[in-house]
């Protein structure tokens, strides 16, 4: 799978975040929410005027939902071996 | 004198305010959903026959915090004494809690681990060995689950011990050797925080390097080219901005002690709340589910209200009578005990049947973890209109009461958003208001009225929403969590009911009182006729209500309950159903009513919030919009 952004990204398969190309604040909100660059996330919905819901395995985290157009701006990588 | 001061601190929905909750009288208002707590609730507490100052702060997900609710949490514990900080841990969020809890390790004050939720996490197949990670990180690590009472004693124990020796600091976790090296050089470098001002020199080294707008400045500038140069330096070596650096070796130490200590056995089974929210956040369904939610809940609030009202009247009307002796005496004495009872009569037998269902209904929503999934749904939608889907906590907060509706705009990341927020807050109809509401429509309209007036105020809001946001720049991103759904907590819900309706009766019953007197009073010195006629233009000539209603309105600034008492006697009708108004004219008194600003109270929270001009371009810009569609609803009335 090649890299695309998070709100494109097929639900229930999980992937792992390359990059964060957010501003300075959002990236320090998701980094604080334990959210960081390598760990396994799965998407949870197929977004339709909603955010993207998504929850990280790598540290078992509750449900996280973010806005489309911050999606936009993680990118992700299919994480399976 | 209080006593040495252990404070609450943990991420946020870690179960802080249950804890806070079991340790003391006080109830802190808990929910299940971020930003529950964004103020300091303290108490005193008896431990072992001392007693101590307890805490609760607004939940953090790390100190550099990232919204007024979390440095309210930060700046307490960098400027304010503290002898204890118990780091309330969410067990089955185990790793990215400990990057707190390593955070406050560097901090340096003294630390007491709470593994809240232990038994939750267990049924997640989640197993920590709590004395392991006591070893590992130097401090005392106490399972609890504080919805049950469980472990709370020993956790008590534990902080009572730690209060009578006090240990030194623990030592924080090593950074990887390069960075480590920068921190430490640092640290040496850095002069001694000022008195006052808490936390190790480590601690600041590190945000130094992290995040140097929380470094004083006095601290910062004698060494100010020593962090240019390792910052500098870590930013060549990792390509990355060092708050990333730096949030991912936490991150990391986080992720091993968890590693260590904690056994994941995954369970196969899919839990009831993942599949209720493929329902309740499915695209149309979600949505579908939502309406009927709220339909319902009006509803139950409509039935229930009417009912109390109606089983209550008749013992109400009972006592009139009984005081027309008394202006045999003294007219001054009768116009008095009469205005008493006439507020008494509103309160009770109007404003307390609708808002009891109200407080309690509501109470139990917040505890179940909903609003979340409807912000979620509406994110949206509230766009369009300049917000996301955050804002919806404060907005939902604000059916109930619009005072802590504007407290909850602090978990707003951006001042955009909260001053967006805080400008159309006050046309949400808070309890006072959905009470005058359910009580004149049920009275004069018919019910469907109600539901006509709630959509068309959450119209004006989207429209006025949208065209101030046309002069604000664009609204930030969401990122919000989602709690897991749970079964909400009737003692929580009761907890809550009682202590709004004790506030309620002991500071909005005797200005109810007040109020009706000062209303019985002013008619007889002939002042709310004085009133009435300089309010005569907008009530009369533009809203085409009876005049008399104009002292009610000015009243109704200090209380929004004020207005269906004061209506009743200034029209002089025994009960609500005989005022003398046709059902076109209460629905436009009741847009008017809905829209205008809501009380007193609210405008003092948001001039300290906001700031003066804040609260009075709000309470301006409601009247207009409050005139001008009760005037849209009065043209309707007369085209229809």
């Amino acid at each position: 799978m090649k890299t695309t952004s998070l709100d494109l990204a097929c639900p229930d398969t999980a992937v792992a975040i390359v990059e964060i190309k957010a501003g300075e604040e959002a990236k320090r909100k998701l980094l604080a929410m334990g959210l960081h660059v390598g760990d396994a996330i799965i998407k949870l919905n197929h977004p339709r005027w909603s955010p993207v819901l998504i929850r990280n395995l790598t540290t078992h985290s509750s449900k996280i939902a973010i806005g489309l157009g911050l999606a936009r701006k993680i990118l992700v990588r299919d994480a399976r071996p | 004198m209080p006593g040495p001061r252990i404070v609450l601190v943990g991420q946020p929905n870690a179960g802080k305010s249950t804890l806070f909750n079991v340790l003391s009288d006080i109830k802190a208002a808990a929910g299940n959903f971020a930003g529950t707590s964004v103020r300091i609730t303290r108490s005193g507490i008896q431990l072992q026959g001392q007693e101590f100052e307890l805490l609760d702060l607004p939940g953090i997900y790390s100190l550099n915090a990232a919204d007024d609710a979390e440095r309210i949490t930060r700046d307490f514990l960098l400027g304010e004494p503290v002898d204890l900080v118990v780091n309330v841990v969410d067990s089955t969020l185990l790793s990215r809690s400990l990057e707190l809890s390593v955070e406050l390790l560097e901090l340096g004050l003294p630390l007491v681990i709470a593994l809240n939720m232990q038994d939750e996490a267990e049924k997640r197949g989640l197993k920590i060995d709590h004395e392991k990670l006591e070893k590992r990180l130097g401090v005392a690590v106490v399972p609890t689950s504080a919805l049950h009472g469980k472990g709370v004693r020993q956790l008590m124990e534990r902080c009572a011990r730690q209060l009578a020796a006090p240990s030194p600091p623990p030592p924080s976790f090593p950074y990887t050797a390069h960075i480590e090296k920068l921190v430490q050089g640092l640290a040496e470098a850095l002069p001694q925080p000022e008195a006052g001002q808490r936390g190790s020199r480590r601690f600041y080294a590190i945000k130094a390097i992290e995040n140097p707008d929380m470094v004083p400045g006095e601290m910062r500038q004698p060494v100010a080219a020593r962090i240019a140069a390792a910052s500098a330096r870590i930013r060549t070596l990792h390509k990355l901005e060092c708050f990333e650096t730096i949030a991912c070796e936490r991150h990391h130490l986080a992720m091993k002690l968890s590693e260590e200590t904690c056994e994941f056995v995954p369970r196969r089974t899919i839990h009831l709340h993942d599949r209720m929210d493929r329902y309740l956040l499915h695209p149309w369904l979600g949505r579908l589910i939502m309406l009927a939610y709220f339909l319902g809940f009006f509803a139950v609030i409509f039935s229930a209200g009417g009912l109390f009202s109606r089983w209550l009247d008749p013992l109400l009307s009972r006592v009139p009578p009984l005081l027309l002796p008394l202006q045999r005496f003294s007219a001054g004495l009768w116009l008095t005990a009469d205005g008493i009872f006439q507020g008494l009569a509103g309160a009770l037998g109007i404003v307390l049947p609708y808002l009891l269902p109200l407080i309690l209904l509501h109470s139990l929503f917040e505890d179940s973890g909903y609003l979340s999934r409807i912000a979620f749904l509406l994110d949206g939608l509230l766009h369009r209109i300049g917000l996301h889907g955050k804002s919806v906590a404060a907005f939902v907060l604000g059916f109930g009461c619009t005072v802590p509706a504007v407290y909850a705009t602090r978990i707003l990341e951006n001042k955009r958003d909260r001053f967006l927020s805080a400008l159309l807050l006050p046309f949400i109809p808070c309890s006072a208001r959905n009470a005058v509401i359910f009580a004149l429509t049920t009275a004069l309209a018919g019910p469907l009225w109600a539901l006509v007036i709630y959509v068309f105020v959450l119209l004006v809001i989207a429209a006025t929403g949208k065209a101030i946001s046309l002069f604000l720049a664009k609204p930030s991103g969401l990122i919000m969590e989602l709690p897991d759904l749970k079964v909400p907590s009737l003692r929580n819900a009761f907890a809550a009911t009682g202590r709004q309706v004790r506030e309620f009766v002991l500071t909005v019953v005797p200005l109810l009182l007040l109020g009706s007197v000062a209303m019985s009073w002013l008619g007889r010195l002939d002042v709310s006729s004085r009133i009435d006629a300089l309010l005569s233009p907008l009530v009369h000539g533009l809203l085409g209500l009876p005049a008399a209603l104009g002292s009610t309105l000015a009243f109704g600034f200090f209380r929004k309950e004020l207005i269906i008492i004061m209506a009743k006697q200034a029209l002089g009708a025994a009960s609500l159903a005989l005022l003398p108004l046709t059902a076109g004219q209460a629905v436009v008194f009741l847009v008017f009513v809905t829209l205008y600003f809501p009380c007193l109270a609210t405008f003092m929270v948001l001039g300290r919030e906001f700031g003066w001009k804040t609260a009075g371009a709000s309470a301006a810009l409601s009247v207009v919009v409050a005139a001008l569609a009760a005037w849209f609803f009065k043209l309707l009335f007369i085209l229809f």
